[in-house]
């Protein structure tokens, strides 16, 4: 039979048990991982099984690296991920966070796109370090994206996005995430994407701002369009932006994308039929 | 009626909505012009600055 052994099909003999296959591959294996789940006991492998030994502490060789990095996904959730294409417009509290956690679960490529350089002002909610102020946030998040996962294509524009630009640079992403901060830009990115790119999802987001008020927080689907956020509370003076609220938001806005990408659209309509 | 005056109505009076009927998105520019007909499902999201 043939089983996964960090993500190398392997053929074994039938009734080959767990145990026995670390003893033969990676005798010091101190963490033993099938699939997804980390397995303590001893247990036959069945045909299909996905097995990953670890050493704790040691840095795996390259060939390797790729497949210890998944070792915790759901069992063929990687190589799907791995063939998609996310967008991210806005690279700030929202989108640096949601592009940190897609890099994580190894999107295969990821479209960033934002003007600014990062600010100390940014770091009470943005993915960015103290060592970065004043680098351009699309080279600071790709370098810090690499240090997460060098296995992510990174694609990245320094550019104020408009009606003209995002079709361009958005170009071949299924889906789109909106992690503008202005609302007339929300408000551009959802109207020029359902003209100009129709078929495309785009997650966008609508308060954020201030802090608490867990039960409010959802995720509402029109169609191609979801919006992430309490819908009710506006940034401004007196209601600031900041890490935990913002990161909720981000994060649903990064799980929704997760079921675009792995339930596909029939089921999605499925569970979100169009008004 | 058109999308402008159902909002109006509404009082849908935040700066920045869109506004999807029976799951087609109306651009901004066509509120004063599009009508909505008895039995639309309208959609209107407001958008707050933030992120």
């Amino acid at each position: 039979m043939r089983v996964f052994l960090n993500e190398r099909p392997v053929e074994i003999p039938q009734g080959t048990r767990l145990f026995r296959l670390r003893a033969d591959h990676k005798p010091d294996a101190d963490l033993t991982i099938v699939n997804g789940f980390p397995a303590a006991e001893d247990r036959p492998l069945a045909d299909g099984d996905s097995v990953v030994f670890i050493r704790r502490g040691e840095t795996p060789a390259e060939s390797e690296l790729e497949a210890l990095l998944v070792a915790r996904h759901s069992p063929g959730v990687h190589q799907r991920l791995k063939q998609s294409v996310v967008g991210v417009a806005g690279l700030g509290g929202l989108g640096s966070t949601v592009a940190a956690a897609l890099a994580r679960v190894g999107i295969g490529r990821l479209i960033l796109a934002d003007p600014d350089v990062v600010e100390p002002s940014n770091l009470n909610r943005q993915y960015y370090f103290i060592d970065q102020i004043g680098l351009p946030k699309v080279r600071a998040l790709s370098d810090t994206l690499r240090r997460i996962n060098p296995y992510v294509e990174i694609e990245a524009h320094q550019i104020l996005l408009d009606e003209e630009s995002v079709p361009g640079v958005f170009k071949g992403a299924p889906v789109i995430v909106e992690a503008f901060d202005g609302a007339g830009a929300k408000a551009m990115l959802i109207e020029t994407v359902h003209a100009r790119m129709p078929g495309t999802a785009v997650i966008a987001a609508s308060g954020v701002a201030g802090y608490g008020g867990n039960e409010d927080i959802h995720t509402r689907n029109c169609g191609n369009l979801f919006i992430c956020g309490d819908e009710k509370t506006e940034a401004r003076p007196g209601t600031g932006l900041m890490a935990p609220k913002v990161g909720v938001v981000a994060h649903l806005q990064a799980n929704q994308v997760m079921e675009i990408l792995l339930e596909g659209n029939a089921r999605r309509e499925e569970k979100h039929p169009d008004p | 009626m058109t999308v402008s005056s159902l909002l109006e109505k509404c009082r849908y009076t935040f700066p920045l909505i869109i506004v999807k009927i029976n799951g087609t998105l109306v651009p901004r520019r066509e509120f004063d012009q599009h009508r909505v007909a008895d039995g639309d499902s309208v959609d209107a999201i407001h958008l707050m600055s933030g992120g």
